[in-house]
This record gives C-alpha cells, sequence and structure tokens, in this order.
C-alpha cells in the first residue's frame, strides 16, 4: 500500500526542509547582516530587528507550504470519508490525482473507504451508519442479497425470522434455508439463469410464493428479485426482497382445504352407494331380467363417472396450488392402457359404446403416474363418449411411436365434433364445447386437467376434430430411458401404485 | 399367513356404519372374522391386543385420528404382527401420504374400490 514509504517521505521532506531552512537563513542572515553593517551601522539594532522579522516571515511562509504539501493526503483522505458519510451538505470527492505526494497510497486508501461505505448498506455488517442501511435493517419485510453460488451475502433481521433462525444468514446457501416453491411461473434458479444469459440488469416479481424454512408451516410471500450483473466477488448479484402475505393467500390454501374435505363428504356416499350396488349385482344380479341388470349397470357407471369427476375437481385444485407432484415409475403401457380403457367398457356400454384398442408389440417401457395417466385416458374417453351420438357406437384407441421416439396414444370418436371458435380454448379451465352445453354434461375440467397431468409428464396433448365427422385426441408419454433423472421416482420403489392406492410391494411377500 | 382353519383375523376401524356393514359381510362371506371398532380409542385398545392378521384403518375417525393411530402402534407395538391397510376416502397432502406410506403397508380411496375388490386384495396377502 506504501503506508510507511509515504511516512518515510513526510519525514525527509520535514528533514529537508529544516536542514534547508537552517542553511538558508544562515546565509540569508549573514547577506543581510552584511548589507546591514555596510549601509546601516549607525543603528545596528534597529537593523538587527528587521532582519528577524523578514526572517520569521519568510519562515512562515515556507513552513505553511510544506506543512500544506505534508498533510495534503491525510486531508485528501478526510475529505474522502466526509465525502460518504451522510452529511446534509454534499462533499465532493477528493481530487486524488492531482496529489504529488503518496498518491497511490491515497488512492488506495480512498477506494477502502468507498468499499467499506459501500458494505456499511449491508445489514450483516454492524456498521450501520448510513440511513440507508438502516432502514433496510428496520423494513418489515425480508431483504436478502445473493451471490452468483446462491449464497447468502446479506440479510435483514426480518430475513432471518423468516428463516427461523437466530443465526447470522450471510454464507449460507439461500436454498439451504427456504423451501422456495413457484406456481406456474418460472423458478428463481432458471429466472436468474437467464438473466445471466441475456440481461445486465432485470426486475421481476412473483405472487403467491411459497416460501418456507424447512419444516415450519407454509408462508406466502409476493417475491420481487433485482439481478445486476457481478463485477466484485462479494457483491449482491441478485436482491431479493420478500413480503409476507400468508394471511391473503392463505385463502387458497383453505379452499383446498375445504376441497378436500369437500371431497371427502362426496365420496363416502359414493363409497356407500358403489358398495351396496355390488352387492345387488352379486346376490341379485343372475336373478334379474336383462333391463334391470342394464339399470344395475348404469347405476355402476354413473358411480364410477362420479367418482372420476370428484377426482378431477380434486386434482385441479391441487394442481393450481402446485401441490400435485407425480412420481413418474417404469410401467408396461401396455397393460396399463388396457386396464384403464377395461375398466371403461363398462361405461361405454351403458351410453352404447364400444372401445376399440390397438396397440402394437414391442412399445419401450414409459414413465409414467399410473394413476394420474389414467385420469387422462378416463376424461378422454368420457368425452369421446359424450361427445358421440346415438347412432355412433365407436371409439378408437390407438397407440403408436412418433418420429421422435415417443408414445403416442389417440382417442378418436365419430361424433358431433368441435367446432373451430371452441377450439383455441379447448384446453382452458371451464372450456366447453358451448355449442353442445344444453344436451352434455361436464364441467369443462377434463381437458383443462389432462392437459396438466401429460405437460407434468413431459408429454403433449393435441387435438383435431371436424365438426359432425368426429374428433381425435392424441398425447404423448416419454419411454422410461428419455426420462431426465430428476423426474424418475425416486425412493419409493418399493410402494405399487394402483388406480385405487397403493400397496407396499414387500408387504404381499412379507409374512 | 395363517394355519388354514383359523379365521384370518380383521380388525376394520371404521366409524361409518353403512362401510363396516359393506366391509364385513364381505369379509365374512370369504371366511374372515371381522371385527368392528368405531373410534380411535376403542380401534387402538383392540389393535394392542396384537390378535388381529390385519387391520383396516380409516383416517377420518372420532378421538384418535388415524393417522395416530397408526404412529402409536408402530412406535409402541414393534412386534405387531397385523397388516396395516389404510382405507380412506381423505386425500393426504404429498408430505402427509409419504408419512403414511412409510408406515403402512397399503392405502386405498374407499370411493375407488368395491368391498369386492378390497376383499380380492386381502385375499392376495392371505396367499402369499
Amino acid at each position: 500500500m506504501g503506508g510507511p514509504g509515504y511516512l518515510e517521505k513526510a519525514q525527509k521532506a520535514i528533514r529537508l526542509y529544516l536542514i534547508g531552512w537552517l542553511l538558508l537563513s544562515g546565509v540569508i542572515l549573514l547577506g543581510l547582516w552584511w548589507a546591514s553593517i555596510t549601509w546601516l551601522d549607525e543603528k545596528p539594532l534597529v537593523t538587527l530587528g528587521f532582519l528577524a522579522g523578514t526572517w520569521i516571515l519568510v519562515s512562515l511562509i515556507v513552513g505553511t507550504f510544506i506543512a500544506k504539501q505534508v498533510t495534503k493526503p491525510l486531508t485528501a483522505l478526510a475529505q474522502a470519508i466526509m465525502h460518504v458519510s451522510p452529511s446534509p451538505l454534499p462533499i465532493p470527492a477528493p481530487e486524488v490525482e492531482k496529489l504529488g505526494l503518496a498518491k497511490e497510497l491515497v488512492t488506495n486508501l480512498t477506494h477502502q473507504v468507498y468499499e467499506y461505505a459501500s458494505h456499511s448498506a449491508d445489514p450483516t455488517l454492524q456498521t450501520q451508519s448510513t440511513p440507508a442501511a438502516t432502514s433496510i435493517q428496520q423494513l418489515p419485510v425480508c431483504v436478502i442479497g445473493i451471490g452468483s453460488d446462491a449464497n447468502i451475502v446479506f440479510a435483514n433481521p426480518k430475513a432471518q425470522e423468516y428463516a427461523k433462525t437466530k443465526e447470522a444468514l450471510a454464507g449460507k446457501s439461500l436454498y439451504s434455508q427456504f423451501d422456495i416453491m413457484f406456481k406456474h411461473d418460472i423458478t428463481l434458479e432458471d429466472w436468474i439463469k437467464q438473466c445471466r444469459a441475456s440481461a445486465v440488469t432485470a426486475q421481476k416479481v412473483w405472487h403467491g410464493v411459497r416460501m418456507t424454512s424447512y419444516g415450519e408451516e407454509a408462508r406466502y410471500c409476493d417475491l420481487a428479485a433485482s439481478y445486476t450483473k457481478q463485477v466484485g466477488q462479494n457483491n449482491a448479484e441478485v436482491v431479493l426482497v420478500a413480503f409476507d402475505e400468508t394471511e391473503a393467500y392463505s385463502g387458497e390454501e383453505q379452499e383446498l382445504s375445504f376441497i378436500a374435505l369437500a371431497v371427502h363428504e362426496l365420496r363416502t356416499p359414493l363409497t356407500i352407494l358403489k358398495g351396496y350396488v355390488e352387492v345387488f349385482e352379486e346376490e341379485l344380479g343372475p336373478g334379474l331380467n336383462p333391463e334391470m341388470q342394464s339399470f344395475m349397470q348404469k347405476m355402476q357407471a354413473a358411480a364410477e363417472n362420479l367418482t372420476a369427476f370428484v377426482g378431477n375437481i380434486l386434482n385441479v385444485a391441487r394442481i393450481e396450488q402446485n401441490q400435485l407432484s407425480l412420481k413418474l415409475t417404469e410401467e408396461n403401457w401396455k397393460d396399463t392402457l388396457t386396464n384403464v380403457v377395461n375398466t371403461m367398457q363398462m361405461r361405454a356400454k351403458v351410453h352404447g359404446k364400444v372401445i376399440q384398442l390397438t396397440i402394437p408389440e414391442g412399445l419401450p417401457p414409459v414413465g409414467i403416474d399410473k394413476v394420474s395417466i389414467a385420469e387422462v385416458v378416463i376424461n378422454l374417453l368420457d368425452n369421446a363418449i359424450k361427445y358421440s351420438p346415438h347412432d355412433k357406437t365407436l371409439i378408437k384407441v390407438n397407440v403408436a411411436m412418433t418420429k421422435d421416439n415417443l408414445v403416442e396414444t389417440t382417442i378418436e370418436d365419430f361424433g358431433v365434433g368441435i367446432p373451430e371458435t371452441v377450439m383455441p380454448h379447448l384446453f382452458e379451465k371451464y372450456s366447453r364445447n358451448h355449442r353442445n352445453r344444453s344436451y352434455i354434461a361436464g364441467t369443462g375440467l377434463g381437458l383443462y386437467l389432462s392437459k396438466a397431468l401429460v405437460a407434468a409428464h413431459g408429454g403433449n396433448i393435441w387435438v383435431r376434430s371436424k365438426e359432425n365427422e368426429g374428433t381425435i385426441f392424441g398425447f404423448t408419454i416419454l419411454p422410461y430411458t428419455n426420462l431426465a433423472d430428476k423426474d424418475k421416482s425416486g425412493d419409493n420403489s418399493d410402494i405399487t401404485r394402483s388406480a385405487h392406492g397403493w400397496i407396499k410391494n414387500h408387504s404381499l411377500s412379507r409374512q | 399367513m395363517q394355519i388354514s382353519d383359523t379365521p384370518i383375523k380383521v380388525l376394520c376401524i371404521e366409524d361409518e356404519d353403512f362401510i363396516s356393514e359393506l366391509y364385513s359381510r364381505a369379509l365374512e362371506k370369504e371366511g374372515y372374522e371381522v371385527r368392528i371398532a368405531k373410534s380411535g380409542v376403542e380401534g387402538l385398545a383392540q389393535a394392542k391386543t396384537n390378535t388381529y392378521d390385519i387391520i383396516l384403518l380409516d383416517l377420518m375417525i372420532p378421538d384418535i385420528l388415524g393417522v395416530d393411530v397408526l404412529k402409536t402402534l408402530r412406535h409402541e407395538m414393534p412386534d405387531l404382527k397385523a397388516k396395516i391397510v389404510i382405507t380412506t376416502n381423505l386425500q393426504e397432502s404429498d408430505e402427509a401420504r409419504e408419512d403414511i406410506e412409510r408406515q403402512a403397508d397399503a392405502y386405498f380411496i374407499k370411493a375407488e374400490i368395491t368391498p369386492k375388490q378390497l376383499v380380492q386384495f386381502l385375499n392376495s396377502l392371505k396367499t402369499t
């Protein structure tokens, strides 16, 4: 830094000044003495007084000049400190470039001063001297700065409260402190990646972000992030501000709790209804005439329909709350699809329809959540049944490999078709085939849900339709080997899932 | 699981009379012996006798919730011989479900399974 150098230079300068001035003043004194005895010998005392006065005056002027030169670096440093300190009158920054003595040292020191000043806005440091830093400390919202490694660079006390910790957050990873979940939007991590790729500065606001410290109750926040391309190593790349809006968003949570409760209450009578119908069918069935038997099947089909619908309501609510997580396992698509279609045959039959299933051999194992993908097939088949008129009895289900090596399943009916005006909004929530609303029941949840579930499998859903000729829905799923590792089922390998729940694999053999 | 002459004993912890009637009827027809408990307290007391081979456990039951019955049994009865099959209409959150998955042997949504299908499943336990 050149600190000792500066001091040495200053001492040397002062020494030189003293020696130089002693010599110089000696010469001046002698010169003047000689001059005075030559021209002013009758008044030696006056002459001496004049000489001494002149000497003192010149000494003062030269001394002041040298002192100023020597203290110039200190003055510049003091000015730098005053410049960054809060003050009613703005003090300009020192012009370090104009310094002669100790220019390098002062440049370094002033830079350090500026750096400390910028850090004093860091609430984790105890130097809370600036009003800005104090304000951040007192803000009733969580303020966190994170570096490029997602480690916390600074955090205010509210952030500590959010993280439910008394320890300083600085230096810890943001994601080790908070479990952050975003609703249908880019995640913070991905947004930062985008910013790094394409922006110098960027801002974004998320609403209703679930930001919970691990093991604690859910906290719902509005989250604002400000990105600045990082220059220094210790600077925050992203500053996050989170407002706790749990109260406002807990309405949605309550909505889900309400739906879960309502679903429970709907399922109980359904269970009973299906149970007693089964008893009737088993014990009376063989003795009933065909008409009565068909009534029995219609009751069963209606109960199945309602069961599926209740499941739809629940799943839509869970998707909207971002609480539906799928566990994709390796499955044989032929077996899975055949099972689903078989269970749907009865529902098709009571409406006078037949489902024709064609599956080629040699399909690769697929990565699916069996329960969820069954719901997709059931919804598409339900639509095909609903939108086929009485005289169109056939519904075709086909499976094929696409050229992208995906497993594509199509469900084709020869019914009323979908008007072009409806097509763009088909997969939206509450979208209905409006022309047919008057006589076809439905809620407009099925396709919305199917799209979300297929997307969660990494696949695509599409539709082609011609009015009065029919509709074909298709969706793709991925071969298991194509799945990203993170989507594969993790530690639940000992659990078998079925449409009706799950069974621990080992329980079948455990004695 | 059993010596063929003694019937398999099932404890059905279920507060909904119609459902327990349906389950016990279907199970008894297949030779199971069924005891019904209508609350968590009663169910837990019965389960602790360790005389059952299968426990059908509803989650929404009076006194002690099914989840707590499950936890208590796993905690206090490490030598419990019964397999615990959750039968519920409650849709749990993923976290709660995973918690139950760790402790129970099977889980069914009652509305999605008929009594006959339940019996078929329990038969499959019996034969292995």
